[in-house]
């Protein structure tokens, strides 16, 4: 099998996965009794009419009362045509919430990411070829510091010490600026800082006993008794090597921490992300919001072990593409 | 401003009269977490705090403990001076032990039940809630001294008490209430029926809610005591008294003098009967930017903010405020939440409001009656929408309250109000309301305080009967009507982050006779904000900075921002109160066979038992004042001295 064709297999399979757990949401949300007829319901029991009447227009009302694979058919087309109903806890539509949401993780999570991605195996493989001194030492104490301080209570820490003593960045983030300006790294460099630090540790720790592997391997030897400059040996023949079994846990672990601690650090900082909305649409029940988040998980997800499945090949060319 | 019913300890959680009405189906639980936190403005406040201590004497009776009865007067102020201690609380419990049919009694200072054991009942506080725990272990601790009572303190979840202790299935039913039969007709989860009918665990007592005492418009207070089977009433209390003669005197009353009468014996004989245990009201305490000029310690707090200013009263700066959470809607007809009202209150008033006297102060229009019944409400004349709706006149409301108030489809947030009002308009800026039966405290239950919306917007949605489409409609939502008829302007609601406004430089108010000077050149802000900060600790660490002009400071860390130079802290009064709810349905009492709970001498000694000048030195660090009866001392309802 050619590239090509390896890339069209990997995007329809990931076409087919969205699907079903698409599938698998419907079934659940429909298998939920509906909140908004139930409140239907109370209303018309407050004011004295029929409770069983107003559900069932209320039911009517939202096509509730079709047979389920007309509903199922419906579903389908507005999740792909991107028609995600409105939210109700927001008062807007769910893709422009899930939009704005993602407008402000993206700030912060990109350079988080790319951070991450960079820094990490940097430090593992410093430390790697430094090992058991008290440069590695240091290293690994300053990941797994912090990997082991949780992020919102570090969050909080930072906040007082520049945001309230030192007031060099603002308490309450400013939406106002725009994305790239000096003010915006500003108040962005803490909440990144604090993600960067809680995601380095693992990435560092991997890459460090990975490339503890490769720097006393054959090849190695050969390249240092060509006379290949450390730098060179580093960059070329152990980091390439090292990212191969990382970027197998990047992704999904970068897409774990996205919703967990991004959360607590939005909360904590007043970035209006989509952890937050998320979160909120959670705590109010509003469903329309839940099922647009859920969805937009998904997708990230699914896009993400495809790009995971990708940047495979072209790092490790040894990796074919018919054994999988 | 106050329209609510229930309040879990140390004014954090408050529910909504709607959110409440709404709590009587399946949203219970979901109306429990829906709970708001007093920001920004401390909209609620009250004159009251005078630092009264209970040093008023105990009614000039002074024949106290000796023999076999208390001497308690018209109006007994449990738990201070005279009415404190073991003595009296004994002497109480005793009268209580011979009216009981089982043979309680003393042994030795130990309480005991007709086996001869201690008695011993649980009290539960809000978990994770110092304040409550605090005081739930200082009435353990005062009963066990002075009552001889093992009490055992136990911490609950608000909502799972709520759901599992405080209401029940609504089932209805009838009792003998002072010789009379009295049907429970419309059993709520809030008054299932009689006692016999319960929640689905037992209980004895309870610290976890306060309740509102509707200081402005008592007679509200009918939902928790007309009688046996009120709207609201889980502990299962039955007046001695003829609580339901009294409300009816109340609403027939034709002057402010019998209305005074009424209220007046109502509130001496619910502090002799003591319903619920009556503790203390305890402040909301506001930080303010100290070159904020404005804020008052009123229940009224608030009421004047376009004569608020920086320094010198010129137009400069920004008002900038913190939340705790979003808003889910600004669209006037739909909102309940108290947050998302101060929203859209920089932008949009209402009809009227109450000045720092508590009294009627017109906004948008005045109202005036000669009996409660028929009220004239008269349009101000300089009133105008954006473009292109031009004029407010009364058609507007009066289209309002007909076509979408008491409509059957729309559902608006104030349709609960209108009912059985019939509403007819006058003259171009006149209308007239008629009441069912008269109330001459109408303005002061809220009801009819509306928001101004032109007709034109609303009515293609009133020919579709559209609500999905009224409550999406952009100009409602992002309020491009409101002409000049806020302070501000709004001039984005970003959903994540909260709203920013400009000054409104056309703003009506300016232009009126009344009220403070300052209006004339109102509103004293070029900008002002409100964002939505989650996280207390960020909120706090911005109203440091001077990031925020307010910000609600937790009880705990009163003394720290009370001294920084860069806060100002205010206490307001909050019109809810800190009581113990004593379980007096027939899962109460797990003490013994009966239950003590239900006779009024038994409630007595534990009110006489509990001394509230240590629990309100001890707990709540001075901010608070001692709760007699169901009314704060500052309402004008509250029984007198003599």
């Amino acid at each position: 099998m050619g590239f090509g064709r390896y890339v069209t297999a990997r995007v329809l399979w990931a076409g087919v996965v969205s699907l079903i757990i698409t599938t698998i949401t419907f079934l659940l949300v429909s298998a939920a009794p509906n909140p908004s007829v139930q409140e239907a319901a109370t209303q018309a029991a407050l004011q004295g009419g029929d409770p069983a009447e107003a559900a069932e227009r209320a039911r009517e009302l939202r096509g509730l009362d079709q047979p389920l694979y007309v509903r199922y058919m419906d579903f389908i087309e507005s999740v792909y045509t991107f028609d995600w109903g409105w939210s109700r806890s927001r008062s807007q539509p769910v893709t422009e919430a899930l939009g704005q949401g993602l407008y402000y993780t993206a700030q912060y999570s990109v350079p988080w990411t790319v951070l991450t991605v960079l820094i990490g195996p940097l430090v593992g493989v410093y430390s790697a070829a430094n090992m058991y001194s008290w440069k590695d030492h240091a290293a690994t104490g300053f990941a797994f510091f912090g990997y082991a301080i949780p992020n919102f209570f570090f969050g909080i820490i930072l906040l007082l010490i520049f945001g309230v003593w030192l007031e060099v960045i603002p308490v309450v983030y400013n939406t106002d600026v725009a994305v790239f300006s000096v003010q915006n790294a500003v108040q962005l460099s803490i909440p990144v800082f604090v993600l960067v630090t809680g995601s380095i540790g693992a990435v560092m720790r991997v890459s460090r006993n990975e490339s503890a592997e490769f720097q006393n391997a054959e090849f190695m030897k050969t390249a240092k008794a060509k006379g290949v400059s450390p730098l060179r040996a580093y960059a070329y023949h152990v980091m390439r090597p090292t990212l191969v079994p990382l970027s197998t846990t990047l992704v999904g672990q970068l897409l774990a921490l996205f919703l967990g601690s991004s959360l607590l650090v939005e909360v904590v900082f007043g970035i209006p992300g989509i952890g937050r909305v998320t979160y909120n649409a959670l705590i109010a029940q509003d469903t329309n919001l839940l099922l647009g988040s859920t969805l937009a998980f998904t997708f990230i997800a699914v896009i993400g072990n495809l790009l995971e499945d990708l940047v495979f090949t072209v790092l490790d060319p040894r990796i074919s593409y018919d054994d999988r | 401003m106050s329209r609510r019913h229930t309040d879990e300890t140390e004014g954090g959680r408050h529910i909504g009269r709607r959110q409440w009405l709404s709590a009587l189906g399946i949203a219970g639980v979901a109306t429990l977490a829906g709970c708001s936190e007093q920001g920004g403005d401390g909209g609620d406040g009250s004159d009251g705090s005078d630092g009264s201590d209970g040093t008023d004497g105990g009614d000039g009776d002074d024949g106290g403990d000796g023999g076999d009865g208390v001497e308690l007067g018209d109006f007994p102020k449990f738990g201070v001076d005279d009415l404190y201690g073991p003595e009296v609380a004994r002497n109480l419990a005793q009268q209580a032990f011979e009216q009981s049919e089982y043979e309680y009694g003393f042994d030795g200072d130990t309480m005991v039940n007709p086996d001869g054991d201690q008695v011993e009942i649980n009290i539960y506080h809000s978990a994770g809630q110092e304040t409550s725990q605090l005081t739930a272990e200082f009435i353990a601790q005062e009963l066990g001294e002075n009552l001889g009572i093992n009490v055992v303190v136990e911490a609950i979840d608000g909502t799972r008490f709520n759901n599992e202790y405080w209401t029940g299935e609504p089932q209805g039913g009838t009792d003998t209430v002072n010789g009379e039969e009295v049907e429970w007709e419309s059993p709520t989860p809030q008054n299932p029926g009689p006692r016999s009918v319960t929640s689905n665990e037992p209980w004895d007592m309870s610290v976890v809610f306060g309740l509102n005492t509707y200081p402005l418009n008592p007679l509200t207070n009918e939902v928790f005591f007309d009688g046996a089977n009120p709207f609201y009433n889980p502990v299962g209390y039955y007046p001695q008294f003829d609580a339901q003669a009294l409300f009816e005197e109340a609403r027939q009353a034709s002057s402010r003098e019998e209305l005074q009468q009424a209220f007046v014996e109502i509130f001496e004989n619910l502090a002799r009967e003591q319903p619920y245990i009556t503790l203390l009201f305890s402040d909301d305490l506001v930080g303010y930017n100290p070159d904020l000029e404005g804020p008052i310690e009123n229940f009224s707090n608030g009421w004047d903010l376009p004569a608020w200013h920086f320094n010198d009263p010129s137009v400069s700066g920004s008002y900038d405020t913190v939340t705790s959470a979003g808003f889910t809607t600004l669209n006037p007809l739909y909102n309940t939440e108290n947050g998302a009202g101060n929203a859209i209150a920089r932008a949009l008033d209402q009809g009227y409001t109450f000045d720092e006297n508590q009294e009627y102060f017109p906004l948008l229009y005045d109202m005036s009656t000669e009996d409660g019944e028929v009220w004239t409400f008269e349009v101000r004349e300089n009133l105008q929408f954006s473009e292109p709706y031009g004029q407010v006149t009364a058609e507007d409301f009066v289209y309002l309250i007909q076509e979408l108030h008491q409509s059957d489809w729309a559902n608006t947030a104030a349709s609960s109000s209108w009912d059985g009002v019939e509403v007819e308009q006058t003259g171009e800026f006149e209308f007239e309301a008629t009441l069912e039966s008269p109330n001459l405290l109408w303005p002061q239950t809220y009801d009819p305080l509306l928001y101004p919306i032109p007709r034109g917007l609303v009515e293609p949605y009133v020919e579709e009967e559209d609500v999905e489409g009224l409550e999406q409609n952009e100009e409602l939502l992002e309020l491009q009507f409101t002409g000049n008829l806020g302070p501000f302007t709004l001039d984005e609601w970003n959903r994540g982050s909260g709203t920013e406004y400009t000054r409104n430089d056309e703003y009506y108010l300016r232009d009126i006779d009344e009220g403070p000077d300052l209006f004339s050149e109102g509103p004293l802000f070029e900008e002002a904000k409100i964002s939505v900060v989650e996280e207390q600790a960020s909120r706090l660490g911005a109203l440091e900075t001077g990031e925020a002009d307010s910000a609600a400071i937790p009880p705990e860390q009163y003394e720290s921002y009370d001294e920084d130079e860069n806060v100002t802290v205010r206490q307001v009064p909050t019109p809810y109160n800190t009581i113990i709810s004593v379980n007096q349905r027939e899962n109460g009492w797990n003490a013994g066979p009966g239950n003590l709970f239900q006779l009024v001498p038994f409630r007595q000694a534990l009110a006489s038992a509990i001394s509230k000048d240590s629990l309100i030195e001890g707990v709540y660090r001075g901010l608070a004042e001692p709760h007699f009866t169901w009314q704060p001392r500052w309402s004008e309802f509250y029984p007198g001295e003599e």
